[in-house]
């Protein structure tokens, strides 16, 4: 269907059959475009150096090595936890004054942080220190540094998991974009994924995204009289911002 | 004076000098003399170092003035291209170059290359990696996800496409892969105790409670000391002052509609820096989505080489069919359940008239479409249809032709996944 030149009614020579045949027709090309972008896609087998079960501060400072443009930046994290949880972050060797989740620091990448987290909705009295270790950083516009942290998630049901003795691996991953999950996210839970037991979380997730944290949460409780350097990682340099309205 | 054996070595692009030309503009040593001051186009290197670099010997020798002014011989009979000081322009000679040769990369203002890094950003628009192409029967091919063109057919018969510039939001959404280690993995560790049972328990074992580290004190003195964030809504007045009325949309122009491009389809050189920003950083598209338009199975050039936030292209046979299609977002970064404004401006910008202007846009699996968000001034027909990522296919197909100069405004609403 071809028009003429210098046809000067040009809306009687646009056929409207097109209308209706263009939509139905790209489903074949649909078809087509995903068989190819899902056979491009297969990458070689990867060897993977890095696991999760690893200890605490191997993967962060081996991103270290590999980027240095890492290094010395403060990713804003948020810590989000059940509503009565309250969160305090180690600072120079003590944990500084529990806050109400959420609770929005700036943490190095690289580096291993200890949480102390109380008021555990039914678990009054109990405490849950767990471990976050930044691995990889956002790279948010100009001031948007603060509108855009990275969350943290603590769910009773894992502040519950850690509290019975078991051990909670949490890798926190970006997820691409392109080949993300067409569902609305809930701002206030994170979505997950359970791995198999001889699977390891820090693959998956570089499988799946790009991994940016992981969050370690067991039984291990520090020494009575004070937490000592090694449980506190050293206590790492954390930047405390100014906490928004939940 | 004392002949040093030092070198002088003119910064120039190497290999272009053997397509000279016979007129030999590069070739006189004594316009070396005369541009000795200008240390930006040369290296003084020390006699160690060219030693290093000429092993062979020095190519040149030239004697230093007692006022520092270095003082060539006069050249040899050797002009071939690897001789380097030979190859110093003459002010009253002008660069010449045989055709198709370039001496210098071209060069231009900076452009980035795109958002970076790319799995924080939403992209739409553009046309992806399979160009879209249109068949005869109208059947679009290559419409890959995100995609968004436009395509029209000419007086002549030929249909045209015409993608938009990308437009990217920073947008990073996050998930989490999880593992739970129960304790039945250290079950035969507990029946290694049974080893020590000879040992008796000792009494000291039962003398301390742990009970004081769980009573610690929380102080809850600080629950209410955090201070309301107020600029949080604060954002978008005052730009609706100079809004105007375009054509029969629902509403005035958005904030981030006030634009000359997207009112009255003129391209003002003087918005250019806004229309980036509006477009959500419209100048860091990346170049592999670029603009491509193919006219009845020719590749149409397009006008301008550099990226800009709008385009225009040309077939240069009878008549010059040419459309603009534009497209901004209110917002250059959202967080999930955001709502981002959309708006296509279009504009026949060519010399004869158009017709079955049709506007297609694939989302995103990010973007979910405001249900009965899109509207439009011109009278349209407007179609959804799912994608394979879930999200929608949206087309305008617009019902008049449009006559050189006219245009119209599309906008929608999509909500951030």
């Amino acid at each position: 269907m071809i028009l003429t030149t210098g046809a000067t009614d040009a809306k009687m020579k646009y056929s409207s059959v097109k209308r209706t045949s263009i939509l139905g027709s790209l489903i074949p090309l649909i078809v087509v475009v995903t068989v190819v972008s899902t056979t491009s896609a297969e990458s070689p087998p990867v060897h993977y150096l890095w696991r999760a079960d690893m200890p605490p501060g191997v993967v962060g400072q081996s991103q270290l090595l590999r980027a240095k443009r890492l290094g010395g930046y403060f990713q804003p994290v948020q810590i989000r936890g059940p509503s009565t949880a309250r969160v305090a972050v180690a600072m120079d060797g003590v944990f500084v004054e529990p806050q109400r989740t959420p609770v929005t620091v700036g943490m190095q990448v690289g580096q291993v942080y200890r949480i102390q987290v109380s008021s555990i909705p039914n678990h009054e009295g109990f405490e849950v220190y767990p471990t976050v270790e930044v691995i990889n950083r956002l790279h948010p516009p100009a001031g948007q540094e603060h509108r855009f942290p990275l969350p943290i998630d603590l769910t009773l049901e894992e502040l519950e998991l850690a509290l019975s003795g078991k051990l909670v691996t949490r890798v926190i991953y970006l997820e691409p974009p392109d080949t993300a999950l067409p569902h609305r996210a809930d701002p206030k839970h994170q979505r997950y994924f359970e791995v198999r037991a001889q699977d390891d979380p820090l693959q998956v997730a570089d499988q799946l995204g790009r991994p940016m944290a992981i969050l370690r949460m067991g039984g291990i409780v520090p020494a009575e009289d004070s937490p000592s350097g090694e449980f506190l990682f050293h206590s790492p340099p954390v930047v405390y911002f100014e906490q928004s309205t939940p | 004076m004392a002949i040093l054996h030092t070198a002088v070595l003119i910064v120039f692009s190497a290999g272009t000098f053997a397509q000279i030309g016979p007129d030999r503009c590069f070739g006189g040593v004594g316009g070396a003399v005369q541009n000795v001051g200008t240390h930006s186009t040369r290296t003084i290197w020390s006699e160690r170092e060219t030693e290093l670099a000429y092993s062979h010997g020095p190519p040149a020798e030239f004697e230093l003035s007692d006022t520092d002014m270095l003082i060539m011989p006069e050249p040899d009979a050797d002009s071939s291209p690897g001789n380097d000081f030979d190859s110093v322009p003459r002010p009253d000679c002008p660069l010449s170059f045989p055709e198709g040769l370039t001496p210098f990369p071209p060069t231009g203002p900076y452009e980035p290359t795109g958002p970076w890094p790319e799995d924080e950003y939403i992209c739409d628009g553009g046309d992806g990696n399979i160009p879209v192409r249109v068949r005869a029967d109208w059947t679009v091919d290559g419409l890959n996800m995100e995609d968004t063109v436009g395509h029209f057919d000419t007086l002549d018969g030929r249909t045209i496409v015409e993608p938009t510039r990308r437009v990217c939001i920073y947008a990073p959404r996050f998930a989490a892969v999880r593992k739970i280690s129960r304790l039945i993995e250290h079950r035969q560790q507990e029946q290694m105790i049974q080893f020590d049972s000879p040992i008796r328990p000792n009494v000291d074992v039962d003398r301390q409670l742990t009970s004081t580290v769980l009573q610690q004190a929380q102080p809850v003195g600080q629950i209410g000391r955090r201070p309301v964030n107020i600029f949080r809504e604060r954002q978008g007045t005052g730009d609706l002052d100079q809004a105007q009325v375009v054509g029969t949309l629902a509403e005035e122009n958005l904030p981030h509609e006030s634009l000359r491009i997207i009112r009255f389809g003129r391209y003002d050189q003087a918005e250019k820096a806004q229309l980036a920003e509006y477009s959500a950083a419209a100048e860091s598209w990346s170049h592999d989505s670029a603009v491509q338009v193919i006219l009845y199975k020719t590749v149409a050039l397009v006008e301008f080489a550099q990226q800009r936030p709008q385009a225009f292209y040309k077939l240069d046979s009878q008549g010059k069919p040419k459309m603009s299609v534009v497209k901004v977002a209110s917002k250059k970064e959202a967080l999930p359940g955001d709502i981002i404004d959309f708006a296509l401006r279009f504009d026949n910008v060519g010399n004869e008239r158009i017709g079955n202007v049709t506007l297609i846009d694939n989302l995103s699996p990010r973007l979910e479409y405001v249900p009965d968000s899109a509207q439009c001034d011109l009278d349209t027909d407007f179609f959804t249809r799912k994608n394979e990522g879930e999200s929608l296919i949206l087309r305008w197909e617009i019902k008049d032709p449009l006559e050189p100069g006219k245009g119209g405004v599309i906008r929608f609403q999509c909500q951030v996944r």
